[in-house]
């Protein structure tokens, strides 16, 4: 594992944003590691902090953001292979803007109807970065774009060129928009819920482009989602979020089949699935916490029906159970009294190892 | 495109004809008579009428007006300035209001499309608020104080321009009322743009062209301005008409020969040649800016653009 070379390490990173409301505390401490050419998916419900933490990594936080503490450490190679670190926080934004954005680490967003500029050809909008990047003249970055359009699976690229961003369908906006962060290769690409848009056939189509891609280019990914599926299909490693903190973290078999943490055991059995007996499905009680209000202890208590008194009183750290493996609950303590997961998440666990081992398939 | 010109070009043309054609029917409802001195007797306003046709029935003088209209001639004035041709009457007039009211346009949008740029750049900050004060006294003061204002403080006291409008001075002269014009256009575009570039500056196809590292002028004017300056043009257009065709007010105070105050006198003394053919410019210049506006839309905007070459 120490052979492994570290392209992004979060640590301890705490950003608050000033509101009309008041200071929400958004990110409360998250460490991320991501290693060259894998994939880290972080997953956890809206607001909980997971687009804030990788946009704070891009240098596009919003305006009345600020970072309380924290470094975004991420390492790259000059153009002549000498090795280079930085840390993003520290850097102004227009050595950001020039040396991180999109040339190095590129960024595919949630929704492709609103992210394409409407006024500007798909053609331009891809050849953009290049040019502005590496001054690559325009007949040679119009010759990329197109084999960009077609590595993407888009048809007739020539002609898909002078197309606005109107005149695609949302899938193909995506696979536009996939093909402008990848323009200028970068190192890192960072997902944003890129399928929650789009349709349910659609989406494993831009899943699978995704990985394919990483596949041949050797790029690292980072997924932000909230679907327990793509995270099963796509990642290394799995960071589970909630409030601004990082609660559970893996290896995606750890997090799958050995869940730790009582928001995961909800997130799990909140994944709907064809053999479950219950007519219902399992929702996780009660709303996610307005970081508007801190309260002390455990983020997660009022909604976790296996809170103990700890939780209210102070913040669990992380307790480690392997190498990879990561827990922030009271419940991991050897005080704490022995509890198991819900046994119909058990049987569900069990049903998806068979599962896996009759497909011969990691899951 | 050439197509959907050609199109509206065709329909503009009906929709002047039956302006015209409601002129006309208006100015026979309108209250009394072209010749009301008082020592006229009705055997001689019978007789005028008779010479100048306007004992016909309407359709009959509407169909006339518009043959000799084909032919460049607009009818002759029966009251301001007994039988000169309108042509001549408005010769000199019509060029100075356009002129006046063109460089009021102009002065205006730059200066509103440069505070309101500033403005949502600066967005809560000193710059911004003093954006807003500007554009807040600059739609509520009315032209005629800041024409007496500027009229006062440059004219009179520092006598950098002409108080009063010198035909021989005919640039120095429009500087004063061009200004005082150009304040309620200036105002009402810096509060358009400001919305507007603040609404484009948090979308999501801003925040991709940072995430590619565009940063400085390309990403405010390549990505962001491009897209604000449509909902800007629409109110811009009936701006320029309004300015365009005179403001009686400022021309009364800076005394300008322009045609705001021949259309007041001549509606007052029922000159219905005067009239009609000074509505009849404005409407055309109306629909003239309209059009291309229109067709700026589609420059600007390749979903208008597309949608129409589709038609």
């Amino acid at each position: 594992m120490s052979d492994k070379e570290k392209i992004l390490d979060i640590k301890d990173l705490d950003i608050s944003f000033k509101t009309t409301a008041g200071v929400v505390h958004a990110i409360r401490g998250v460490d991320i590691d991501l290693f060259t050419g894998e994939t880290v998916a972080i997953v956890g419900e809206s607001g909980s902090g997971k687009s804030v933490t990788m946009k704070a990594a891009m240098g596009i936080l919003a305006s009345n953001a600020t970072v309380n503490r924290g470094t975004i450490q991420f390492s790259y190679h000059h153009a002549d292979g000498s090795p280079a670190t930085v840390d993003i926080l520290t850097q102004p934004k227009k050595w950001i803007r020039d040396h991180i954005n999109g040339k190095r680490i590129a960024m595919v967003f949630q929704d492709p109807m609103t992210s394409l500029n409407p006024t500007m050809s798909i053609g331009k909008q891809i050849m953009e970065g290049m040019i502005w990047h590496f001054k690559t003249p325009k007949t040679e970055a119009y010759a990329k774009a197109v084999q960009l359009l077609r590595e993407v699976g888009i048809d007739d690229p020539e002609k898909r060129m002078k197309n606005y961003p109107h005149q695609l369908s949302g899938g193909m906006r995506q696979r536009v928009v996939i093909a402008i962060a990848l323009s200028c290769d970068p190192d890192l690409l960072i997902c944003d819920e890129p399928t929650t848009a789009l349709d349910v056939t659609i989406q494993a189509k831009i899943i699978e482009l995704i990985r394919r891609l990483q596949k041949e280019r050797g790029i690292s990914v980072i997924y932000i989602t909230h679907d327990l599926g793509v995270v099963a299909k796509v990642a290394d490693y799995v960071n589970v979020m909630y409030a601004g903190k990082i609660v559970e973290k893996g290896t995606v078999d750890e997090i799958f089949y050995d869940p730790r943490h009582p928001y995961t055991w909800g997130l799990l059995s909140a994944m709907p699935d064809l053999d479950t007996a219950d007519e219902r499905l399992y929702t996780i009680p009660g709303s996610p916490p307005n970081l508007l209000y801190e309260k002390p202890g455990d983020a997660f208590s009022p909604r976790n029906r296996y809170a103990l008194v700890v939780d209210d009183k102070a913040e669990p750290p992380m307790f480690k159970i392997t190498e990879d493996h990561y827990v922030a609950s009271w419940l991991l303590d050897p005080r704490a009294p022995k509890v198991e997961m819900p046994a119909e998440l058990k049987a569900r666990i069990e049903r998806m190892k068979e599962e896996a081992a009759k497909h011969g398939s990691e899951l | 495109m050439k197509k959907y010109t050609l199109k509206r070009l065709f329909t503009s043309l009906f929709t002047l004809l039956a302006i015209l054609l409601v002129l006309f029917i208006l100015m026979q409802l309108m209250p009394g008579s072209p010749f009301n001195d008082e020592k006229l007797n009705d055997d001689q306003r019978a007789a005028l009428y008779a010479k100048y046709g306007l004992d016909q029935p309407v359709l009959v003088q509407f169909f006339r007006y518009v043959s000799n209209m084909l032919r460049g001639d607009y009818g002759v004035s029966y009251n301001i300035s007994k039988n000169t041709p309108i042509s001549q009457l408005i010769q000199t007039r019509l060029p100075t209001s356009i002129y006046i009211g063109g460089a009021a346009v102009a002065l205006g949008a730059v200066m509103g499309l440069i505070l309101g740029l500033i403005a949502a750049l600066k967005h809560d900050t000193f710059w911004d608020t003093l954006a807003t004060v500007i554009s807040v006294i600059g739609v509520s003061v009315p032209s005629y104080v800041f024409a007496l204002a500027l009229s006062y403080a440059l004219g009179f006291r520092l006598q950098w321009f002409p108080m009063l409008y010198n035909t021989q001075l005919a640039t120095q002269s429009s500087v004063l009322p061009s200004i005082a014009l150009s304040m309620f256009t200036m105002a009402s575009i810096a509060r358009f743009t400001r919305t507007e570039m603040l609404e484009v500056l948090d979308s999501d196809y801003m925040l991709l062209a940072e995430s590619k590292g565009v940063s400085g002028p390309a990403l405010i004017f390549r990505h962001a301005l491009r897209n604000a300056l449509i909902p800007i043009i629409t109110v811009l257009a009936p701006l320029i008409v309004d300015l365009m065709t005179g403001s009686l007010v400022v021309e009364k105070i800076f005394a300008i020969p322009g045609v705001g105050s021949l259309l007041v006198n001549a509606i007052q003394s029922n000159d219905y040649n005067v009239v009609i053919s000074l509505s009849f410019i404005y409407s055309a210049m109306y629909i003239g800016i309209m059009l291309v506006v229109d067709i700026l839309y589609g420059v600007i905007d390749p979903r208008i653009r597309l949608a129409k070459e589709g038609d």
